[in-house]
């Protein structure tokens, strides 16, 4: 009995609570049409396919089109897919069908759907993350970590007796790194002996240190990770291996790892990259003839430093021709991934 | 004293002596009123979770006018954003009319997921190495490959509960993990598109088993209609067939079945066949609709939506074809809502919980309403 009256309260309340919400829609303050702006203004719109927020991969971008947000006065806007593929296509159309000037899909695979869009938006530029894609307005951006590798691949073949890579798992973004390693140090001698191995993930630190001190015991006296956190394994097994033993930061600042074995850090932004971008667009100087491919040209993207205070810091010889062979692969005469032998 | 029907009846007009103000409603009202309550009670949570949204869209400094009337838009707006929802609809509606009827048999498949994604790997592998096939030929082949996959991954479940007495909620989640980990394999390594670039993704399907689309310029594909005959069919096969009622007389109370003479371990396994190979053919639509391609991560999750989606539903395959509609919209909206009321996705997400939370609440205390007043207990 009771339980029926408060059904039909509760029905009650609900209904018009119902028509309180369709009679308060119209009234609803509506977004008025902004009055005709003296300048369009310039929006840029982020797709990511995970959350801003996660000290990573989507955190780049986001951070990026904040500054974008600050330092162009752009409107910015972004949206967390998920993995959801449906969902890629319709994000780009609703940020292109706004007028955004500026797109960017923050992974391959975003391509498919943006190729998808893109045409019937031609005034828009679709940026596509880690990829090498080019059809018009959609650009794959991408950075070469081949040569900044194939510098230390030249320096490790100038200082030491024989090398060590360790990868993370064998993916196009490392596996170019150390053919652009074995380039670099095969440039200075074609005979310098240089290990390869992947662990198979990017976060079994033990299992890196395992395999960077194989490869000391085997008289490799230069080992580099790329295999994200699982690094610092790396950087583990140099340090308890003696100062004889020489590393490089790799994507970061870890001299404080390694102190007497990191004998210099390679940088790289891509964030910066992404700004850059968005400064080309907004200024209408952006005509793009190719998928952009960061490299050592762009000194604000990527850029090596030297440790002073290691064991065996980098002789000044040595930093000339680092110098010399970074001015000829940022002019493009020296091909850092042309296939190792 | 034991008959139940009388037990009504006398309740019934003792309501209407102790309550005069009653009887001005028919009895026929009174009788239609829970039933009606019933179905509008799914409409009072979500209109519930709304206001509790709009609070905290408030707190948070959002207009929530405008964040809903974008996310209305978003949804709703015109035929293309309709379509969008239709089509994120798609896969909760296979996914929750399969469901539907594992939970009808008290089966709690919680795989979905994993069965998705089987189904998605049967009809990508199809669609790339069957070429020849004319697409009247290709399109049918390919989802019924992703639905048997799908099937035998709901089956490899069902079969651990029916032989060994294994937990088929432990082990359909973890068969999720493995069917996940397993395309992330196949994806990076054996399946690994040969041209361009080397990206953790399969090649293309053919042209022929990409499912048509029949609303231009909008995206909306064949596979939505599937997937409403698909419900239609479980909707009469749950409740108009003999098999459905086995399977639901299973799932009220396993003995008694037994008892009847209903051989539970076969419909068990096939509850947990049907609601598996729903979730595969919802992958394999997926692929030969939207992606056209396989990657490492195709589902954001219909495999866990559809169980809301089922549960909003009250497992009724007619009403999972609302409520999908109903999930896909909110999630349709909710990305534009990101996109133009520039609403952070966390707080989107919140909403949406808050739906789901809501509608369980909701139905729960519906359950309790009902099971309460027993007679015998006055």
């Amino acid at each position: 009995m009771k339980q029926r009256l408060v059904w039909y309260v509760l029905a009650v309340l609900l209904i018009t609570a119902l028509l309180a919400a369709c009679a308060g829609q119209p009234a609803a303050p509506t977004p008025t049409p902004t009055p005709a702006p003296q300048e369009k203004p310039f929006k840029v719109g982020l797709l990511l396919p995970g959350s801003a927020n996660d000290q990573g991969w989507n955190q780049i971008a986001y951070d990026a089109f904040k500054r974008i947000e600050k330092e162009l006065g752009a409107e910015m806007s972004y949206v967390e897919l998920e993995q959801s593929p449906a969902s890629f296509e319709k994000a780009f159309r609703d940020f292109a069908s706004q007028g955004y000037q500026m797109i960017l899909g923050h992974g391959f695979e975003f391509q498919d759907p943006a190729l998808a869009v893109a045409k019937d938006y031609p005034n828009t530029f679709f940026f596509i993350s880690s990829s090498r894609i080019f059809a018009g307005n959609v650009i794959g951006l991408n950075t070469d970590s081949s040569q900044p590798f194939y510098l230390m691949g030249v320096i490790a073949a100038k200082m030491g007796k024989g090398a060590g890579l360790v990868g993370g798992m064998e993916i196009p973004p490392i596996s170019e790194a150390f053919t652009g390693f074995i380039n670099g140090a095969h440039s200075v001698d074609p005979n310098f002996p240089v290990s390869v191995t992947y662990i198979g993930n990017f976060t079994d630190a033990a299992a890196a240190k395992e395999a960077a001190l194989s490869m000391i015991a085997q008289g490799a006296d230069f080992i580099i990770p790329n295999a994200d956190v699982a690094g610092l394994g790396v950087y583990q097994a140099v340090a308890e291996s003696g100062p004889q033993i020489a590393t490089f930061g790799v994507f970061g600042d870890f001299t404080d790892k390694a102190p007497q074995n990191v004998i210099g850090n390679y940088f790289a932004d891509y964030g910066q990259g992404i700004v850059n971008m968005a400064k080309a667009v907004k200024e209408g100087t952006f005509k793009p003839t190719g998928n952009v491919e960061f490299g050592l040209k762009n000194k604000d993207v990527m850029w090596l430093t030297f440790n002073d205070k290691a064991a065996r810091p980098v002789p000044e010889d040595v930093r000339k021709l680092v110098e010399e062979v970074t001015a000829k692969i940022a002019a493009g005469e020296i091909k850092t991934l042309a296939p190792a032998k | 004293m034991n008959d139940p029907s009388r037990e009504t009846t006398m309740t019934m007009q003792e309501r209407s002596v102790a309550r005069p103000g009653m009887c001005l409603l028919p009895k026929a009202v009174l009788r239609i009123a829970p039933r009606l309550l019933a179905m509008i009670s799914p409409i009072a949570a979500i209109v519930l979770a709304l206001f509790i949204s709009m609070l905290l869209l408030i707190a948070a400094g959002y207009n929530p006018a405008r964040a809903y009337t974008v996310m209305w838009q978003g949804a709703f707006g015109d035929l293309r954003a309709i379509s969008e929802v239709l089509i994120k609809a798609t896969p909760l509606i296979l996914i929750g009319s399969g469901l539907a009827v594992a939970f009808r048999c008290s089966i709690w498949n919680i795989g979905a997921e994993g069965q998705f994604y089987a189904g998605a790997v049967g009809a990508t592998i199809v669609g790339i190495f069957i070429t020849s096939l004319p697409s009247y030929l290709m399109i049918p082949l390919v989802l019924l490959v992703g639905t048997l996959l799908g099937a035998l991954w709901g089956m490899l479940a069902g079969y651990l509960r029916v032989r060994f007495n294994a937990n088929e909620i432990v082990t359909t989640i973890m068969l999720n993990y493995i069917a996940i980990i397993g395309t992330g394999y196949l994806v990076t390594g054996p399946l690994m598109d040969p041209a361009g670039g080397k990206y953790p993704q399969t090649a293309r399907i053919v042209e022929a088993a990409m499912l048509p689309r029949f609303l231009p310029p909008t995206r909306l594909h064949i596979g939505f209609i599937i997937a409403l005959i698909v419900a239609v069919i479980l909707y009469l096969l749950i409740f108009k067939t003999s098999i459905g009622y086995a399977i639901r007389t299973v799932g009220i109370n396993p003995v008694t079945a037994r008892y009847a003479g209903i051989h539970v371990e076969r419909h068990v396994l096939l509850a947990m066949a049907i609601s598996g190979g729903a979730a595969g053919l919802a992958g394999a639509i997926e692929v030969a609709g939207i992606s056209f391609r396989l990657y490492q991560q195709i589902s954001p999750g219909y495999g866990f939506e559809g169980i809301a989606v089922a549960l909003l539903a009250n497992n009724h395959p007619l009403g999972i074809i609302l409520s999908g509609i109903l999930f896909g919209a909110l999630r349709s909206g909710a990305e534009v809502m990101q996109i133009s009321a520039k609403v952070p996705s966390v707080l989107v997400f919140v909403i949406q919980g808050l739906v789901i939370l809501c509608v369980v609440a909701f139905g729960l205390y519906r359950l309790h309403s009902r099971w309460e007043p027993r007679p015998e207990k006055e």
